[in-house]
Order: C-alpha cells, then structure tokens, then sequence
C-alpha cells in the first residue's frame, strides 16, 4: 500500500480526468436537452456523446503512461485514498468508456425511431459509465458503493425510458425495487465489515489483526460471515447470479433493447470488478469459506441460465438467461481465486463485452426494420444481411467459446484457473454448459442460414452507426481470439493484486 | 453508557423489519418505505460503530451521510417510476404487473 502522502490536488485530478470529463459532457448533454427543436437534434446529442467519450479514453494516457513505468500492479492512491490509480483499475475504466462509446454508436437509430428523449438516453449512459468507472478505480468502500448506485439509479430510469410501453415501465419498477433491496443488502454487509475492521478502505482491511478487533474469537467469524454474504448477495444481484437472478429476464425484455444491450455488460462487469476487488482484500481472511459459495453459487447459475435458455422464444429474454449462465463462468473465476480466477474473470468481462454488444447490435440491425423481438425474425438474415450474418456467427461461436474467438481464450483462462486450484469438476461443469449452450445459439444459426426469408423481404439496409460497432466488436472477438497477448500481459501484471 | 451492542441489536432489527416488508408487502410505496427503512438501518449501524469503534475519526459518518443523499435520490426516481405506473395502469401492486413474467 502506498503512504498516504498528501499529493497536490491538480496532479490526482489529472488520473481521474476520464471521469471528470464525462461528468461534465453528460452534465452538458441534460441542458443540450433544452436547447433548440432541430430534427438533427439527436443525432448531434449522440455525437456529443461520442466525442466525450473518444476525448474522455485519449484522457487515460496519463494514467497509462504512469503505470507502465511501474512494476506490478502498484497502487497510487488519490484524493486521500478515496480512488487508485492502478492497472486493474485502468484496464475496467477503459473497457467501460468502449462499452458506453459503442451503446452510444448502436442506440442513434433506435432512439429516433422510438422516440426516446435523447439528452436524457445519452447523459445517463454515461452517468453510468462514470458510476462504473468509480466503482473499478477503488479500493475504498464509500466510493464504491456511490460508483455502484450512480450506475444503478442511472440504469432504473434507462429501463423505464420508453415511457408510451407498459413493458419499459414495469421493467423499470422491478428493476428498481429489487435493485434498491440489493443495494440495502449490500450496505449492511458494508457497514459490518466496517464495524469487524474499523476502515472502510480494502488495504487497511486487508492489513487488520483480526486478534486486534472490537471484536474478537468465534464472534469474529460469523460476524465477517454475515457481512460476507450480505456483500456477495448484494453484487450478486447486479451480476444476476442466480438466486439473485429474478429480475433480469423481466428487466432485459421489458426495456429499450440497447439498454438491455448495455445492462448486460456494463453495470455488470463493473460489480464484478467490484467483487474483485473486495474479496481478495476486504474479506480475505475468510478465503475458504467464500471459495465454497462461490462454487455453489457459480453452478446453480450457469446451470439454471442455460437450461433455461433452451425454453425461451423472445431474443431479449434468451439473452437474459445466456448472460445469466455467462455470469455462471465468470464466477468459476472467483471460485477458483487460488488457481488466478482474477486474471480469467478480467479476460472474460473484456471479451464478453464486445461479443454481446455485437449480439445486441444485430438485434438492433432487426430492430431498425420492425423485427428482433423473437427467434424467427433471424428467419434467412444470410440472405438478406450476408454480411450481418457472418457476424452473428462470430458472436455465437464467441459465446460458445469456440477456438479462434476471444469468448474461446476467456473460458480457457477460467478453465486452467479451476484446474490450478483443484477445482477440475468445476471445469468439467462448466465444459458441459457450454455444450449445452449450443442448444439455443444454434437456433438463431439455423434460422439465419437454413430458413428462407419471409415472402417478398428484400436486402435490409444497415445504418452507419451499426455497421461500425458490429465491425468492431467482429474485430474485438477476433482479435482477443487470435492476438490475445498485449491483454493478457496487462491483466497479468495487473491481477496479481 | 449505552454498550454498542444495543445500538446494532435495534439496526438488526430495524432492517429485519425492512427486509421482510420489502419482501412480502405487494404495495409499491410500502415496499419503497421498507428500503428506507433497511437503509436507515445500516445508517445506525454506520454512526454506532464510527462513535465506539474509531471515535475520533469520521468515516462511518460520512458513509452515512453519503447513504441519506443517495436514499433521497432513489426515493426520487423511484417515486416517479411509481408514478408513472399508476398513471398508466391504474395498479400500485407490483404483483398486478404481469405485462412480463415475474
């Protein structure tokens, strides 16, 4: 831990500056709300957005040019401790900016066709985007927990944006109920884990005697026990690990399908960098036994996602379950702690993120035409987006973990962890899943290339907008895929927190 | 003097109380005044240990404080949500909106 030496103000306020910048330009998109009627108007409140976030993610170079100079995963502490500069920090908060800048390129055409208020849209994207960022820049609990209810308050009015559909409306008030019961949850873990150590920053909890407490001996444990669960109950809600997971189906159907988009990985790969960050640290002296729930819990939710996925017609919710049975994996990673799950877990929500973003703007591509609600409007896409198509199959091979995608080298980094930490049937549970996985992708691959077209369709014309961001995030699953090295020297100097 | 055991048995029960509202109540405004009441809860809870524990030092205090400010903005949006829905549907009963499987 670095000494908590007093830096100038300025020279911190330099590393957050991606933050401070989004904060600002979502600040300025809420007044560009008022400001004139022009039908251009979303268009440019989109680009706005975009700038910020392109000038917000050239603003992390100090920060990386920092960092690479040092060894390790070094710690520089800001503001006082109340944020880090670190690798593993930098690493989330750059894939968060990318995951909003690419929301903000596939959302243009749905927003003006659905007529969603577009300053609000973009402004809370990136509110979020920030709440994210807060959350993986720290390693103090405070901040945390106001990065982590930034994202959430954020999340529940872009659920509950299309105001004309009941659907968006009631997807908003689950999501905000249970969401806000999780986040109680969450802070009564926090403020007991504060009580056990006296500090709400992870190093010093991490430093604790625990002989040295208020409160000591058997009293201790389940008192930490307690505050574990709670903690774990709390993030396991954002992550919609099962049995946490009721909401999720409900909220992705029922809200505005680039949200739906974004929630399935934004909000979500910030709590389990969250979760990375206050298991190792906070909680380590109970290892063992939160080794154990993560094992069940990991499980019970790639299992139940999975099998539930089989059932499903509607897109949205097929994907709410496969992101469910996604989350599954990614906690193999947590169980398998000892084996270097974090360096996994960090892979995976880096490779998941464009692979279903990429999902999510081919949904869209459909969507811009009246369709992408169910399974059949793939119905002979390879005619009549060939390109889109192709695609698609990336992703799909990409979820599946088929060799030569980034999803391949994400489960295979989680694969080796489980057997590095003698967890091998956990490996082996997880093998299974993902053939059992197949069952509902293939579904959408036959329909695109095996089924004809419905009577009379033409070529489906794609906007800018979504072109690019499936161009990208093809590029992404490829290239993570194929050329995965310069990420995963990042991640391995960096998760060895 | 007080002990602090006191002060977290009434937070543990308070959030008890909270949790099971939360849970079992249908009505959305309840179910909303439940969370304050989980929340204010862990308030105690925070400002008890922060004056046992690190007296002196101002941490859970602060957490505290951070925790009403962001209460204040969830009950906002969370009350327009709400609103929005009786308007359009005319239910406050979360377990009467079933547009989407529960």
């Amino acid at each position: 831990m670095p000494a908590a030496a007093a830096t100038p103000v300025m020279a911190d306020l330099r590393l957050v500056l991606p933050e401070v910048i989004l904060a600002l330009v979502a600040t300025a998109l809420l007044a560009g709300g008022f400001v004139g009627v022009g039908k251009n108007r979303a268009r440019l409140l989109a680009g706005m957005a975009l700038g910020g976030l392109v000038v917000a993610f050239l603003a992390l170079w100090p920060g990386y040019r920092e960092l690479t100079g040092a060894e390790g995963n070094n710690m520089m502490g800001l503001f006082s401790q109340m944020l880090v500069a670190d690798r593993f920090g930098l690493f989330f908060r750059a894939t968060f900016i990318a995951v909003a800048a690419m929301v903000v390129m596939y959302s243009t055409r749905y927003v003006e066709q659905h007529n969603l208020p577009a300053a609000e849209f973009y402004s809370l994207v990136l509110f979020a985007a920030v709440g994210m960022m807060l959350m993986a820049g720290s390693i103090e609990l405070i901040t945390i927990y106001i990065g982590l209810e930034l994202t959430s308050i954020s999340s529940y009015i872009l659920a509950g944006l299309m105001r004309n559909d009941p659907k968006s409306n009631e997807a908003a008030i689950k999501y905000f109920l249970t969401g806000s019961i999780a986040s109680a949850v969450f802070l009564f873990g926090i403020s007991l884990l504060y009580g056990l150590t006296g500090t709400t920053n992870l190093v010093a909890m991490w430093m604790v005697d625990p002989s040295a407490t208020a409160v000591t001996g058997p009293a201790w444990n389940v008192l930490m026990a307690v505050a574990s669960v709670f903690i774990l109950g709390g993030l396991g809600f954002k992550v919609a690990a099962v049995p946490f997971h009721m909401w999720a189906p409900d909220t992705y159907e029922g809200a505005p399908t680039p949200v739906t988009g974004f929630f399935s990985v934004g909000p979500k790969g910030a709590a389990f960098a969250a979760l990375l960050r206050i298991f190792p640290l906070g909680i380590v002296l109970l290892s063992t036994r939160w080794i154990g729930i993560m094992t069940v819990v990991a499980v019970i939710t790639m299992t139940l996602g999975n099998l539930s996925a089989l059932l499903q017609t509607n897109v949205k919710r097929m994907l709410a379950y496969s992101s469910i049975a996604q989350a599954g994996y990614i906690l193999v990673g947590f169980a398998a702690a000892a084996g270097g799950g974090a360096g996994g877990v960090m892979f995976y929500v880096v490779a998941y993120a464009f692979i279903n973003l990429g999902v999510f703007a081919v949904i869209l591509h459909l969507s811009t035409h009246g369709q992408g609600e169910t399974v059949e409007s793939f119905n002979g896409l390879a005619q009549r987006s060939p390109a889109i198509a192709a695609a698609m199959v990336v992703f799909l091979l990409g979820l599946i973990g088929v060799p030569f995608t980034s999803g391949f080298f994400a489960k295979f980094y989680i694969f080796g962890a489980a057997v590095n930490a003698g967890l091998a049937w956990l490996a082996v549970v997880m093998a299974v899943n993902s053939a059992v996985s197949v069952g509902y992708y293939y579904v959408i691959v036959r329909n695109m290339y095996l089924v004809q077209p419905p009577e009379g369709s033409g070529k489906l014309a794609v906007t800018p907008g979504l072109a690019v961001t499936i161009t990208v995030a093809t590029l992404m699953t490829l290239a993570l895929g194929l050329a995965s090295q310069p990420v995963i020297g990042w991640i391995s100097s960096s998760a060895g927190m | 003097m007080i002990p602090l055991t006191f002060f977290l048995i009434l937070a543990a029960l308070l959030f008890g109380l909270g949790i099971a509202g939360a849970l079992l109540r249908t009505n959305a405004i309840r179910m909303l005044m439940c969370i304050e009441l989980m929340l204010n809860a862990v308030n105690l809870n925070l400002v008890a240990f922060s004056h046992y524990i690190t007296p002196g030092v101002f941490r859970g205090q602060v957490l505290a404080i951070f925790v009403m400010v962001v209460a204040a903005a969830e009950a906002a949006v969370g009350l327009a949500i709400i609103l929005e829905l009786t308007r359009k549907r005319k239910v406050i009963d979360v377990d009467r909106t079933t547009l989407l499987k529960w």
